[in-house]
């Protein structure tokens, strides 16, 4: 039944090529939230490895399927493609807050970096690296790093990021920052 | 002094950081005391940061103010303390997502290693005409307009309080500095007459900066006796 499912999900993420949100995935083929877990993991262990061409990105759930990071040169070669982006310092800050702390609301950002972001966030989203989610329940809106922002680390999930573990959570940052503490009053 | 142009920072704690980083100290409240001068001094400077910015350089600055005369007079102790305490750590967590940034910057700039999409992603072909979705009914345009509403009262409500006690700190220094001007002398009962306990608080930590700063000169002839302020004209 999940090798079924399994299937059916590579087939439809080739065929519609944008990312698909794991709540509409799960409506139409009658997964279970619980199973998401189990399902991504066997995709990612079955495609995210050197030798496979096609590789299965994760984020702010949703997925979608995208090409070897490793092969980037070559494809861009073929599509005589000028990456352009530089980014401004606060805006690498910003999206580097962002992508290790997603879902994650303006205070909190704005309380990270000391200083107003609403102008920066604007800017993010124009440029369709970050995006808004816009919680029901309690009307707040938290901001997570798009796909093409994923694609363009060549990374498949946000975890793959350098010290992720770390800079995650905030007890992790907690016990690291009394670590650093306690090395500066030696 | 170094004149650094207050364009390159990025917001008050990363001009925070630099000042740390320049003179070479660790991040302490001792540190954040001994660099209170050199982030007024460039916060005094800039002219040209957007309203919305001068709160938060002036809300650091109320807590490094605030940090320094602590450490002036030990036996201060305010109900700032908590706020104020959690200066030297939010510094240091702003440094660990800084420096990551730098890692992020050489991947975002690493074009070797990049995935594409799909580039003609499959979309719906439908005809340009007007399709309301077959689920909006009066009903459901009733509740989502009521959705918008209780959105902008989430905005209406925001506090104010933050920005309102930023300002407070630079306006104080200002207002003694530009009373001094007009009057010689003056009292700090009479100044501060009328006011509420806050604006008393922050009123003496301004009127102790300034005193460091060798602006202004302030005379007490008894203890607990009238605090005569003066202008310091050598």
């Amino acid at each position: 039944m999940k090798e079924e499912k399994l299937s059916i999900i590579e087939s439809l993420l080739l065929a519609v090529g944008r990312p698909l949100s794991l709540k509409e995935l799960g409506s139409f083929l009658s997964i279970d939230e619980g199973d998401w877990p189990e399902i991504v993991d066997a995709l990612k262990a079955k495609h995210n490895q050197a030798s496979s061409g096609i590789h299965v990105a994760v984020n702010n759930r949703q997925i979608q399927l995208v090409t070897n990071p490793d092969n980037g040169k070559i494809l861009q070669q073929y599509f005589k493609d000028e990456l352009t982006g530089e980014l401004t310092k606060p805006s690498v800050e910003t999206l580097t807050i962002i992508a290790y702390r997603q879902p994650i609301s303006k205070e909190e950002l704005e309380q990270i970096r000391g200083v107003n972001c609403s102008l920066i966030l604007r800017n993010l989203l124009i440029r369709g690296l970050i995006e808004a989610n816009e919680d029901k329940d309690n009307l707040a809106t938290t901001y997570s790093v798009t796909m093409d922002f994923l694609r363009h680390l060549g990374i498949a999930t946000v975890a793959d990021l350098p010290e992720y573990a770390k800079l995650s959570s905030d007890e992790n940052l907690a016990k690291l920052l009394d670590n650093t503490a306690d090395e500066e009053n030696k | 002094m170094h004149q650094i142009h207050l364009e390159q920072f990025e917001g008050p704690l990363d001009l925070l950081l630099q000042l740390i980083e320049k003179n070479k100290l660790h991040i302490t409240e001792i540190s954040l005391a001994k660099i209170t001068d050199q982030y007024l001094d460039y916060i005094e400077q800039a002219d040209d940061l957007a309203s919305a910015e001068v709160a938060d350089f002036l809300l650091i600055a109320s807590k490094l103010i605030y940090l320094k005369s602590k450490y002036l007079l030990p036996d201060l102790a305010t109900e700032a303390e908590e706020e104020v305490g959690d200066l030297e750590r939010q510094l240091k967590i702003y440094r660990e997502y800084y420096e990551a940034s730098k890692a992020i910057n050489r991947m975002f700039l690493d074009k070797k290693h990049y995935s594409y999409e799909r580039l003609n992603p499959y979309k719906f072909d439908l005809p340009q005409e007007f399709r309301p979705p077959k689920n909006v009914d009066t009903n459901a345009m009733a509740k989502a307009f009521i959705f918008v509403l209780s959105r902008i009262e989430h905005l209406v409500n925001l506090p104010k309080a933050v920005i309102a006690r930023a300002i407070s700190i630079s306006e104080k220094i200002e207002e003694i500095k530009s009373l001094i001007k007009e009057r010689v002398h003056m009292n700090f009962k009479e100044w501060l007459e009328k006011k509420d306990k806050m604006e008393v608080v922050v009123g003496f930590l301004a009127l102790l900066e300034l005193v460091k700063q060798k602006e202004i000169i302030v005379k007490q002839d008894e203890l607990f006796g009238e605090l005569n302020i003066e202008k310091n004209n050598n």
